[in-house]
C-alpha cells in the first residue's frame, strides 16, 4: 500500500510537468485555446451586445483559429470585470471590455486596479451622445432650453444614469459650456429615464442614439442636439449642439483591453484579427444597427486615447465632487 | 375589433409554421428547465441563450426567447413548493404557503394550482396584451417618481402582513432587511455605503442569494438536526391527490383573477418586476381573505395569487417593450438586447412598421401557455415522487444545485458567500421565530422606495406635497398610510369599545 | 425564549448604532432631497425602538417552563449543523483552486459519508452522478463558464 502510494504521487508530479510543459508550448502558437471576453457589465447592455456580436462574427468567419468565449462579470460599476482580469496578469487569453467605466471606475476609487495594470489592444467604435426632450415640450431647440436654465438655475430636470457615467458627464459639459446650472435626476438605467420622459416627468435625458432613435422617429421625443463637432452621419438633419453655441463634445469609446504585459506576439494577433473584424459586414451592420460611429484604433493609439481621456475624466470627476479626497 | 382578429389571424398564420412552432416550444422547455434550477432565473437564462438564436430569424428568437422567459416563470414554483428553494426571485411568495402544503402532505394540489394558475394568468395576460397593447403604452409611463414611491411605500406597508402573529418580529426583520438594501454604491451621490470595502458589495447584496440562504440553506440546517428523519410526512401519492380539488377551486378563485390583474397592470410599469407584483397579489389576498392567520401555513390562495400573478406579470412586461421599446426589467432588457443583435429595433412604431412580428409572438405566446400547462401537468406526479428520495440523499443535491446556480447568475463566487452567511442568519432567525419573509421582500422594495423618494424630492425641490398633489400617488399614499397606522386604529378603537382594556 | 430574545434585542442594538454611526459619515446631499445618509439614520432610529421594545417585553415577561426551554438544539445537532456549514465554506473558499468538478465531488463525499455516515457505494454513486449532471447542465448546456483549477477542470 505504501509503495502504492509512492507510485502515484510519482506518477501525479510527472504529470503536472507534463502539464506545464505542454503550457509553455502552447504559448509560442497563440492562440492554443479559447480566448475568454470578460463583459463588465450585466446581459442585454450595450456591451453585452458588442462582445457577443463580435464573438459570433470572429466564429464564423474564422478570423482566429479558436473561438471568443463570452463571459459577463458585471458588479461593483465594472470594478469586478477589471479587478479580475488586472489579476490575470501576463495571460492573453483574457480581454475586458472597456468603455467610459473602464476609466471613471478607477478614477472614483471604486476598483483597486487602473490603467497601468491593462495592455490596450484595440478601439472599435465610438458611442454618440444626445439631448432629447419630449414632444410636447416647450423647447424646440438646445438653445432656448439653456436660455430658460440660465433664468431659472435648477429648475429644468435632466434624466440620466448614476453618478459617473456618461449621462452624467455630459449633463456636466452642457453646464459647464453654457454656464446654467441643471437639475440632474437619477434612474436605474436608460428604460427607466426614457419611461420618465415619455410620461412628461423630467424635462431633458441625455441618451445615445441606439436608444433615441426609434422614439425620435415616431415622433414621441425631439433632440435638441448631439454632443459631436460635426452632424451625425446617420443622421444629418439633427443639429450638433456646439452649432448652437453650446460648446460640449462627449463619445463614449468601445474597445477591448488584455492584463499587463502579454507577449508582444499574442497583442500582435490579436489587433491584426480585430482590425480584421471591422472590416467585416458582421460589424458595418452592428455599427450601423447600434448607430455607433465606426473607429478603429490599434494598441498603441487606443493607450493613447485612454491617456488623454483619463486625465480629462480626473478634472471632470473631480469638479462634479466624485474624486474622494485623500 | 375585426382589426384585433385580422390581426390575431395574421399572428397565428406566423405562430404555426412549423418551425416557430417548434422553437416555442423548445424556448417553453429550456423555460421550464431554468426556472426549476435555482438562483438562475428568466434573465440570464435569456442571457446565455441568445446564442443560440444565431441564425434564426428575429420573428423566431424572439418567439424561442419569450418562450424561455414565461417558461422560467412557470418552472420557478416547482422547487419553491417542494424543497423551499426559490427557482427564481419572484417564486420567494409561492413558496410561503407552497413549501407548508407540501409539508402537510399536499405536494400535488399545490404544484397543480402552480401550474393552473400559472396558465389562467398568463393566458389572461396575453388577451390583456392583445385587446388593449397599444393604449396600455401611455399609462405604462404616466407612473413618475411620486407615483413609484406611492406604490413600493405601500408595498412597504403590506410586509408586516407576512408577519403572523409576531407583528414586532416581522417589523424588525423587515427594518434589517431595509438596512440590508442599503448597502452598495449610492447612485444619486455615487457614495459608497456599507461596503466594508468589499467591491461585490457595491452593487449590493444579491436578492437571490439571499433569499435562497434564508429559505432553502436554512432549512437544511434545521431538517438535519435530528439524524435523518423523513421530512415529508405523509405525502399522499395517489393519482386524486395530485391535483387541486373542488374546494380548492373555490378558494382560489377570487386569488386567481385578482392576482392576474394585479399582475399585469403593475408588471406593465417599467421598473417595478414580477416579484413586486406576486408579493403585493398575496399581500393584498392576505388583507381580502377571511382568514388571513391562516396565510403562511398553507393555503391554496398563498400559491394561486402569487403564482398568477408573477405570469401575469411577465404578459404586463411585453406592453412597454413592444409599444414603446422600454424594457420594464432584467429579462425584459436582455430580450431588447437580443432583438437588436438580429437587427431589429422595437419602438412606438413596430405595431404598425413590423406586424407579422408583433402578432406573430402573440400568438406564439397563446400556443406557448398551452405547452406549458401540457408539459407541466404530468411532471407533477414526477416532482411529488421527488419527495420519497430520502433526505440524507436530497440534503447534498439541495446544497449543491443551490450552489451551482447561485454562482451560475453572475459567475461570481461571492454570492456563494452570501448564500451561505444568510443561510446561517436564517436557521438562527428560525429559532428566534423571526418570519424571513419581510426581510428579504424589504430588500427589493427597499431600493425602489429610496430610489423614487429621491428622485421625487429632487424634482419637487425638496417639496413633499408633490406626493399628495398628483392624483394617482395621492391616492396610494394616502392608502398606504391608512394600512400603516391600521393597528394603531383598530387598538384606539377595541379601547374605545371596551374601555378598560389594556394596550397589549 | 426570554433569554435568547433579550440577547437579540442588545445584538440589534449594536447592529442600528454601527448603522447610526455609518449613515453620519456619510457626506449630506448635494441636491435638493435627503442624502446617502437619510435612510441608513433614521432606519437605525426605528431599529432602536424596535430592539428596545423586543428586551424590555422579553426582560418583563414572567420566567416559566415554556420560556426555559433551551432555544437552540443539543450539542449533538448543533455538530452536525456545524459539520456542514465548514464543509460548505471550505467548498466555496477552495473552488477556484480544486476546481468545480474535483470541489463539488468532495463536498457530497464529505457531506454523506461525513455528516450522514452513508455507505461507500451509495456515497460515490450520488457524487458521481450530481457533480456529473450539474457539470452537464450548467457548463455544457447552459455554457456557464464554472470555476476550473489551473489543469482545466
Amino acid at each position: 500500500m505504501k509503495r502504492f502510494g509512492k507510485l502515484s504521487l510519482l506518477f501525479a508530479v510527472a504529470f503536472c510537468i507534463a502539464l506545464g510543459a505542454a503550457n509553455a508550448i502552447a504559448a509560442s502558437k497563440y492562440p492554443e485555446k479559447p480566448i475568454t471576453v470578460i463583459i463588465h457589465a450585466g446581459a442585454g447592455g450595450g456591451s453585452d451586445i458588442f462582445a457577443r456580436t463580435m464573438a459570433a462574427a470572429i466564429e464564423k468567419e474564422r478570423i482566429l483559429p479558436q473561438p471568443l468565449v463570452v463571459e459577463n462579470k458585471p458588479g461593483g460599476s465594472g470594478g469586478i470585470a477589471f479587478a479580475y482580469v488586472a489579476g490575470k496578469k501576463k495571460d492573453p487569453y483574457f480581454l475586458v471590455t472597456a468603455v467610459t467605466s473602464f476609466l471613471t471606475t478607477p478614477l472614483m476609487g471604486l476598483t483597486p486596479v487602473g490603467l497601468k495594470d491593462f495592455t490596450p489592444v484595440a478601439n472599435f467604435a465610438f458611442d454618440e451622445y444626445m439631448l432629447m426632450v419630449n414632444t410636447k415640450s416647450k423647447f424646440k431647440t438646445a438653445k432656448e432650453a439653456i436660455d430658460f436654465a440660465r433664468a431659472n438655475p435648477k429648475k429644468v430636470t435632466v434624466g440620466g444614469t448614476q453618478l459617473g457615467s456618461s449621462d452624467s458627464i455630459c449633463t456636466y459639459l452642457i453646464e459647464k459650456a453654457a454656464g446654467v446650472q441643471l437639475n440632474y435626476v437619477v434612474f436605474n438605467g436608460g428604460g427607466e429615464v426614457n419611461a420618465a420622459l415619455l410620461g412628461g416627468h423630467i424635462d431633458m435625458a441625455v441618451a445615445n442614439p441606439g436608444e433615441a432613435l426609434e422614439l425620435y422617429k415616431s415622433g414621441k421625443v425631439r433632440i435638441l442636439g448631439v454632443f459631436q463637432e460635426k452632424r451625425l452621419v446617420g443622421a444629418p438633419d439633427i443639429p450638433t449642439l456646439k452649432e448652437q453655441g453650446i460648446n460640449a463634445i462627449y463619445v463614449q469609446n468601445r474597445g477591448l483591453c488584455a492584463p499587463a504585459g502579454i507577449p508582444a506576439d499574442a497583442l500582435k494577433t490579436l489587433e491584426e484579427a480585430f482590425l480584421k473584424y471591422t472590416k467585416t459586414e458582421a460589424f458595418k451592420k452592428y455599427c450601423k444597427d447600434n448607430m455607433l460611429t465606426e473607429a478603429y484604433m490599434d494598441s498603441a493609439a487606443f493607450g493613447k486615447f485612454l491617456e488623454e481621456w483619463n486625465g480629462k475624466y480626473a478634472v471632470i470627476l473631480k469638479d462634479m465632487n466624485l474624486i474622494k479626497k485623500k | 375589433m375585426l382589426n384585433i382578429f385580422d390581426n390575431l389571424i395574421l399572428g397565428f398564420q406566423v405562430a404555426t409554421s412549423w418551425e416557430n412552432i417548434l422553437f416555442c416550444f423548445i424556448g417553453v422547455l429550456i423555460g421550464t428547465l431554468i426556472g426549476v434550477l435555482p438562483g438562475i432565473g428568466p434573465t440570464t437564462g435569456i442571457a446565455i441563450l441568445i446564442p443560440i438564436t444565431f441564425g434564426m430569424s428575429a420573428t423566431t428568437a424572439i418567439i424561442t426567447l419569450a418562450g424561455i422567459y414565461y417558461g422560467a416563470m412557470y418552472g420557478g414554483s416547482t422547487t419553491s413548493i417542494l424543497i423551499n428553494l426559490p427557482g427564481e426571485s419572484a417564486s420567494v411568495m409561492t413558496m410561503l404557503d407552497g413549501y407548508q402544503m407540501a409539508k402537510k402532505g399536499r405536494p400535488g394540489p399545490a404544484l397543480g394550482m402552480a401550474a393552473l394558475a400559472s396558465f389562467i394568468a398568463g393566458t389572461v395576460a396575453i388577451v390583456l396584451l392583445t385587446l388593449i397593447a397599444p393604449p396600455l403604452a401611455s399609462y405604462a409611463v404616466s407612473f413618475g417618481p411620486p407615483e413609484y414611491f406611492a406604490l413600493t411605500f405601500m408595498g412597504l406597508t403590506l410586509v408586516s402582513a407576512l408577519g403572523g402573529d409576531k407583528p414586532l418580529k416581522a417589523y424588525i426583520s423587515a427594518v434589517v432587511g431595509l438596512m440590508i438594501s442599503c448597502v452598495g454604491i449610492d447612485a444619486i451621490s455615487g457614495v459608497a455605503r456599507f461596503t466594508m470595502g468589499s467591491m461585490s458589495l457595491l452593487d449590493g447584496v444579491g436578492f437571490i442569494g439571499m433569499a435562497i440562504g434564508l429559505f432553502a440553506i436554512s432549512e437544511i440546517l434545521v431538517n438535519i438536526e435530528e439524524p435523518i428523519k423523513q421530512v415529508f410526512s405523509d405525502a399522499k401519492l395517489g393519482i386524486r391527490s395530485l391535483f387541486p380539488n373542488l374546494q380548492d377551486w373555490k378558494d382560489s378563485f377570487g386569488a386567481l383573477w385578482r392576482g392576474s390583474l394585479l399582475g399585469f397592470f403593475i408588471g406593465t410599469l417599467p421598473g417595478s418586476g414580477a416579484t413586486l407584483c406576486s408579493f403585493i397579489a398575496y399581500a393584498v389576498e392576505k388583507k381580502l381573505s377571511a382568514h388571513p392567520e391562516k396565510f403562511g401555513t398553507g393555503v391554496i390562495e398563498g400559491v394561486a395569487a402569487p403564482e398568477g400573478a408573477n405570469n401575469a406579470a411577465a404578459g404586463g412586461a411585453m406592453v412597454p417593450l413592444l409599444t414603446l421599446g422600454i424594457p420594464s426589467g432584467g429579462a425584459t432588457a436582455v430580450m431588447l438586447g437580443a432583438l437588436m443583435i438580429h437587427g431589429l429595433r422595437p419602438g412606438p412604431m413596430l405595431f404598425s412598421t413590423n406586424p407579422e412580428f408583433v402578432w406573430g409572438l402573440i400568438a406564439s405566446m397563446y400556443i406557448g401557455n398551452v405547452f406549458l400547462v401540457i408539459l407541466n401537468m404530468p411532471l407533477v406526479g414526477l416532482w411529488v415522487k421527488l419527495l420519497k428520495v430520502p433526505y440524507k440523499v436530497l440534503m447534498p443535491l439541495i446544497l449543491t444545485i443551490s450552489a451551482t446556480g447561485i454562482f451560475a447568475t453572475d459567475n461570481n463566487v461571492f454570492d456563494m458567500w452570501v448564500m451561505f452567511f444568510f443561510g446561517m442568519v436564517g436557521y438562527v432567525m428560525r429559532k428566534l421565530d423571526f418570519p424571513a419573509a419581510p426581510m428579504v421582500l424589504a430588500l427589493v422594495i427597499g431600493r425602489l422606495v429610496e430610489m423614487s423618494l429621491r428622485q421625487s424630492l429632487t424634482i419637487s425641490h425638496g417639496d413633499i406635497s408633490i406626493f399628495f398633489t398628483r392624483p394617482i400617488s395621492g391616492v396610494l399614499t394616502v392608502v398606504a398610510l391608512l394600512s400603516l397606522f391600521s393597528p394603531l386604529f383598530r387598538i384606539l378603537w377595541s379601547r374605545y369599545k371596551a374601555p378598560g382594556k389594556s394596550l397589549a | 425564549m426570554k433569554k435568547a430574545e433579550m440577547i437579540t434585542g442588545i445584538v440589534l442594538l449594536v447592529l442600528s448604532g454601527l448603522v447610526i454611526w455609518g449613515a453620519l459619515q456619510m457626506p449630506p446631499s448635494a441636491s435638493f432631497g435627503p442624502g446617502a445618509g437619510f435612510l441608513p439614520f433614521w432606519l437605525g432610529v426605528l431599529l432602536t425602538v424596535l430592539a428596545t421594545i423586543l428586551f424590555v417585553s422579553a426582560w418583563k415577561r414572567p420566567a416559566n417552563d415554556k420560556e426555559a426551554e433551551p432555544v437552540f438544539p443539543g450539542k449533538q445537532a448543533l455538530f452536525a449543523i456545524a459539520s456542514v456549514l465548514v464543509g460548505v465554506a471550505v467548498y466555496i473558499s477552495l473552488i477556484d483552486t480544486l476546481g468545480y468538478l474535483v470541489d463539488t465531488f468532495l463536498l457530497i463525499v464529505f457531506l454523506m459519508k461525513v455528516v450522514e455516515r452513508e455507505k461507500w457505494p451509495l456515497t460515490l454513486t450520488i457524487s458521481v452522478v450530481t457533480t456529473g449532471t450539474l457539470y452537464v447542465v450548467f457548463q455544457v448546456l447552459l455554457k456557464i463558464t464554472l470555476p476550473s483549477s489551473t489543469f482545466g477542470f
